[in-house]
């Protein structure tokens, strides 16, 4: 068995598709910018890349490390989302 | 009070061994501890249930809507809860009263103990479809049952102990528990701390000697504390990090398209044991062509309901992976089961032409199929592929000024355009014909013998499901039986067509491809034809090809399979032996489709812009590792002759993926110039 042909996990270690990564998405989506590709729905979108990446990438040290604060973090992440409805005139119920 | 958390399941498990010995009685919660699920979020695994509901009461003639069904289920739960919380300290339902209200308000008095027992049913195995056993926690339970501690599930949820039963044996550790406790039983909950009296009782429990481990701080952490019982609390933040990453691609889902099939795949993807190393082209096979093959099954599923499909025959070979993968994945998107019935079709384009001159005999498009391979080129390549004896047309053939090996395809030397001219008023000729007809005649009555007993006939609709190209095969099949009064109209369902020569399609025969379809202009899907060949092979059957039909003396029929003792026959072994972990990845993906898919609702039209990326991304622009690692060692095609043409034809974007790993490697821009060509041919078609 060659390097190729080494056995390999299914899921890698950042909970992505050993098959096609994250990173081969992102290339493949900057590659589309300069190259009609085709219908791929408006593609994968920047923001929703670097999120994901960050997760995939700097996750393991951040969830490590933002976890025991995780209830601090949750209801400063509700007053935020609570100060953002006000600010935009809602109620600050039923935003998803 | 302190309650002990634990950020990973080591850490938790390496106090509880220490512990170990001071307890005589273990209880788990089971959900997020013993279980986890693939989804972020447990309320979308009643949304299948819903549409299930929804589906059951449109066939019965009434209207529910999906959306209705879940708001009628999530009021009745809630009434539930608040009237038991009047009753006790928690707010609990119970899944059969509640469910059961809610059937009987949709369906009236069709309401049963059966129909609820089919709902039920359902829920169970989609929630079994994502709850996945943790894998350390489970041999820390083998542990402890070595060591003859008690061991109790103890879960605050609406389900029954009998449907959590079925979970914990579903997941394979039933025999590690000694019983399983649910509030739904009782009312009496983890929640209030209430549940752990009734435990103490119901099992005569020391809770000096005892140890609860669960998730909730509360529930699981305070509770127990409260009561003398030692806690473990598991906060684990790697579980925290995969949801994360399951709730932006299911949330994304919603607002960009893209997003759809990736999500689909994260909910397909094996987690803790099922995630083991694996060939890597078991891999491929999974992520790559499991939701390609996916996605064509359940179009075909939905096109065949839709038109009232009355049977669907799955065309060998590749037939045979798409029935499988049916048959695994279906089940669980239609539980309805109003689905066509489905059989395996012994055929090939060898062993029906043959069969498909009988009664219109050889026509000049048929002739002309034969000379698109470079390898066919004169009329014995004619008779090789109709299965005609060549010695009685020598007269004939003299009459045009031809012979058996006269070059009739341009891509020989030789070839003159007059010869072919000749042979085409050689095809108008009735004598000719005639011949033709009487040498076909045996192998049409032996396909028509076999299709009636197939049922062929019995239906109005039939689906054809092959993987492609031309449709040569569905071609063949009806030009075959076109002469009876009682044939079907056949729905060709095809994983691409490349319609190099057009089908002659009208009411009662046509042909679509469900993933890239020429007549449908769709660049990125149009990347299939990168690697036609990896697809049959990947898809192949483990069984020798179809030479012909013939009959027996007894008047039945019978089939005639290619030997597999000679050097082709060798190398099909040896590719099936190549791709056997291959297939067995497609069929571990077929398990994971058909719950993940259910779960999420959608269907080809939202995975294609995800499955095109995959197409482009793995056949377009693959890495030379994938490439050397995936691509087939050998592709039989016995239609396709052994003469070598003067003119190659042109090597298309094809060429990529039979290149040798220094050209792949080194060449500048190989993929980029190949996918600007290719971008050039589709444009040009």
């Amino acid at each position: 068995m060659n390097g190729a042909m080494k056995p390999r996990k299914t899921m890698s270690r950042g909970y992505d598709l050993a098959s096609i990564p994250l990173h081969r998405t992102g290339r493949l989506f900057f590659l589309s910018r300069f190259l009609p590709m085709g219908n791929m729905g408006g593609g994968p979108g920047w923001r929703c890349l670097l999120v994901l990446g960050i997760i995939r990438y700097c996750g393991g040290i951040l969830f490590r490390a933002m976890i025991p604060f995780e209830a601090s973090i949750h209801r400063l992440y509700q007053m935020r989302r609570k100060i953002g409805s006000i600010a935009v005139g809602g109620n600050g119920k039923g935003r998803g | 009070m302190k309650i002990p958390k634990f950020y990973t399941l080591a850490s938790l498990i390496r106090r509880g061994r220490r512990l170990a010995p001071k307890v005589d009685t273990v209880t788990f919660d089971l959900f997020d501890t013993l279980l986890i699920r693939r989804i972020h979020d447990p309320d979308l695994v009643k949304l299948p249930v819903a549409r299930f509901v929804a589906e059951l009461a449109r066939n019965r003639g009434l209207r529910w809507s999906r959306q209705q069904v879940q708001r009628l289920r999530d009021e009745i739960e809630r009434r539930h809860r608040r009237e038991t919380g009047r009753r006790f300290d928690d707010h609990e339902a119970c899944y059969p009263e509640y469910m059961q209200e809610m059937l009987a308000e949709i369906f009236g008095d069709f309401a049963d103990q059966a129909l609820f027992e089919q709902v039920a049913d359902y829920e169970i195995s989609m929630e079994n479809a994502m709850l996945v056993p943790r894998g350390l926690l489970v041999d820390w339970l083998r542990e402890l049952k070595e060591d003859k501690k008690k061991i109790i599930i103890v879960s605050d949820i609406y389900l029954p102990a009998n449907y959590l039963w079925r979970l914990v044996e579903h997941a394979g550790f039933a025999h590690l528990v000694d019983d399983v406790v649910s509030s739904a039983d009782s009312f009496l909950a983890k929640a209030s701390g209430k549940a752990f009296p009734l435990l103490q009782e119901r099992f005569s429990l020391d809770p000096g000697r005892w140890l609860h481990v669960g998730d909730n701080p509360i529930s699981d952490g305070l509770r127990p504390l409260e009561f003398g019982i030692r806690a473990l609390v598991l906060h684990d933040a790697e579980e925290k990090r995969r949801k994360a990453v399951v709730r932006r691609l299911v949330n994304y889902s919603r607002g960009k398209p893209f997003w759809r099939g990736r999500a689909l795949q994260q909910l397909m993807l094996p987690l803790e044991g099922e995630n083991r190393d694996r060939h890597p082209l078991y891999v491929e096979g999974f992520s790559f062509f499991g939701p390609l093959i996916g996605a064509f099954v359940q179009e075909i599923a939905r096109v065949s309901r839709e038109r009232g499909i009355g049977k669907i025959f799955f065309l060998s070979r590749e037939g045979w992976t798409f029935k499988k993968f049916w048959e695994e994945a279906i089940p669980l998107l239609y539980p309805d089961g109003q689905l066509p019935e489905t059989d395996y079709l012994y055929v090939s384009r060898m062993a029906l032409a043959g069969a498909s001159c009988a009664h219109r005999g050889l026509s000049r498009t048929n002739a002309d199929i034969v000379f698109l391979p470079s390898g066919n080129a004169d009329f014995l390549d004619i008779c090789r592929v109709f299965s005609l004896d060549p010695q009685p047309f020598t007269p004939h053939l003299a009459r045009y000024k031809l012979t058996e090996t006269t070059v009739l395809s341009p891509l020989h030397h030789g070839y003159l355009p007059e010869n072919r001219i000749r042979l085409y008023e050689m095809l108008e000729d009735e004598d000719f014909q005639n011949l033709v007809k009487e040498q076909s005649r045996g192998a049409n009555e032996a396909l028509q013998r076999y299709l009636e007993e197939s049922g062929f006939f019995a239906h109005r609709n039939v689906a054809l499901v092959d993987i492609g190209w031309l449709g040569t095969i569905q071609r063949f099949l009806y030009e075959a039986i076109s002469h009876r009064d009682d044939v079907p109209r056949c729905h060709g369902l095809l994983f691409g067509t490349t319609r190099g020569i057009p089908y002659p399609a009208d009411a009662r025969n046509h042909i679509e491809g469900l993933i890239y379809d020429r007549h449908r202009f769709d660049f990125a899907a149009s990347s299939l034809l990168y690697a036609r060949d990896l697809f049959e092979e990947a898809c192949r059957a483990p069984h020798p090809t179809l030479n012909g039909y013939a009959l027996k003396k007894d008047g039945g029929f019978e089939l005639i399979f290619r030997k597999t003792d000679d050097e082709i026959g060798r190398a099909e072994k040896n590719q099936d032996e190549q791709y056997a972990p291959l297939q067995e990845g497609i069929f571990a993906a077929a398990r994971r489709y058909g719950g993940a898919s259910a779960l999420l609702g959608h269907s080809l039209a939202d995975y294609r812009p995800w499955l095109n990326h995959l197409l482009v991304g793995k056949l377009a622009f693959p890495s030379t590792a994938e490439i050397l690692a995936v691509r087939h060692r050998n592709h039989l095609d016995d239609f396709h002759g052994a003469k070598k043409a003067a003119r190659q034809q042109a090597a298309g974007v094809g060429e990529l993926w039979s290149r040798d790993g220094l050209s792949l490697r080194c060449s500048p821009f190989l993929r980029l110039r190949l996918f600007m060509k290719h971008m050039k041919d589709r444009l040009n078609e």
